[in-house]
């Protein structure tokens, strides 16, 4: 076995969890953060209020399975500006939902995950500043204000949900495939990791389909 | 990038008061690949009407075309002074190397898509769009490439459309404006 040193980041991480074995508490998690004592797909933990919001005129849903490069919010960014200046839409008739899943997941994870697990470097996302895997969400805020992100969909009104199926996968994947309980860790301290007004829906699949049944168009995003 | 200059008045969109057939469909389509999106298009109608029954005039198939496709919408002299066939690597079965010509349009005998070329589809009702994005980005890089204004190439590129070829804002927004109007949708990548 390699050494973790030489390692990279998430490499690193699974080397650490394997050598320290079944006691092991991740950084972050343990005292300070809430641990679920079983799987937490309890009906109560949904919120379908996301699903109250499609009232508009206009409303669009994004089945989005990956980052695109780094263009997971431009495509939805596009359909908003070509709403307004090409069809004459105003903003308030226009919604856009952009469903995460497959490896789109990254783009709704807080810097602190980013740089635990090493996620630039599993979803091949460079920092422009080292030019490395980047150790913080530049999906979320750029550094470039003319790129579309996270933020600047949402502050148009963008619902933007995560498919938990992906959150429960990456978390095993994260854990390794013979860790059950620290699976269980992985994903706690993943959905404590998710960006304010994110909502986790149960499967993609269906949050799609809900979404087409109250009035929305559908594309496939960025792959 | 220079700027480009994209007027209003430069989109139609009367194409959207024609989708009233009763059985419709937009291809949202980003290959050109072989002419899969042309071939899927001619299947659709098939199957609609001469499997499930249905009056020709009564199925509509719209392709938005973008990302790689948007070559297949222009002329034979956009595909030989843009240098389109080898930019999309597509070949010229009659000489065997890059197409100087837009053979997905070709309805010349012995060329391969003839039954399913652009305008063999129209005559079918199927309706052409091409994504306004996709045209500022190409007219960038050809501008950029041939040292020509971006405006100039962007003109030359709409003159260049096939018969029938509609500019839309963005095929992201053409396509769920499609589905408004009581269309299916269809990837092809």
């Amino acid at each position: 076995m390699p050494h973790p040193e030489s390692l990279p980041p998430r490499r690193h991480f699974l080397g650490t969890l394997a050598m320290a074995g079944a006691a092991l508490t991740i950084p972050g998690i343990g005292a300070a953060a809430p641990r679920p004592t079983r799987p937490t797909e309890d009906p109560d933990d949904w919120d379908h209020r996301w699903l109250e919001r499609l009232t508009r005129k206009h409303q669009l849903v994004f089945d989005t399975k990956g980052l695109g490069g780094t263009e997971v919010f431009g495509y939805p960014t596009r359909y908003l500006d070509a709403m307004e200046s090409g069809y004459g839409a105003k903003p308030a008739d226009t919604l856009v939902v952009i469903g995460l899943h497959g490896t789109a997941w990254a783009a709704v994870l807080d810097d602190e995950r980013w740089s635990r697990y090493g996620i630039g470097d599993m979803v091949s996302v460079t920092d422009p500043v080292t030019r490395a895997p980047s150790l913080r969400n530049t999906l979320r805020v750029h550094d470039d204000p003319a790129r579309p992100t996270l933020a600047t969909v949402q502050a148009r009104g963008a619902v933007v949900i995560v498919c938990n199926n992906t959150l429960r996968r990456v978390s095993r994947d994260l854990a390794g495939a013979e860790s059950g309980r620290l699976a269980d860790e992985v994903y706690a301290d993943l959905r404590a990791g998710i960006l304010p007004g994110v909502t986790v829906v149960p499967a993609m699949v269906a949050a799609i389909e809900m979404a087409q049944s109250r009035g929305c168009s559908y594309v496939l995003g960025a792959a | 990038m220079a700027d480009i200059v994209t007027d209003p008045e430069d989109f139609d969109h009367r194409w959207l008061e024609r989708l009233t057939g009763r059985h419709r469909i937009v291809f949202d389509v980003k290959t050109l690949g072989e002419a899969v999106a042309l071939r899927r298009a001619r299947n659709y109608l098939d199957a609609v009407t001469l499997e499930h029954g249905a009056k020709p005039d009564q199925v509509q198939a719209v392709l938005a075309l973008h990302g790689a496709a948007a070559p297949i919408a222009l002329s034979d002299a956009a595909w030989a002074r843009y240098g389109l066939g080898e930019r999309s690597r597509v070949n010229d079965p009659g000489t065997g190397t890059f197409a100087t010509r837009n053979i997905f349009a070709s309805e010349t005998l012995g060329d391969p898509w003839t039954s399913v070329a652009v305008p063999a589809l129209q005559r079918r009702g199927a309706i052409f769009l091409f994504c306004n994005n996709v045209l500022r980005f190409l007219s960038a890089q050809l501008a950029r490439q041939r040292n020509e204004d971006v405006n100039a190439v962007r003109a030359d590129l709409i003159a260049s459309f096939l018969p029938g070829v509609v500019l839309v804002p963005a095929v992201v927004a053409a396509a769920a404006m499609a589905q408004e109007r009581g269309c299916a949708y269809s990837v092809i990548n």
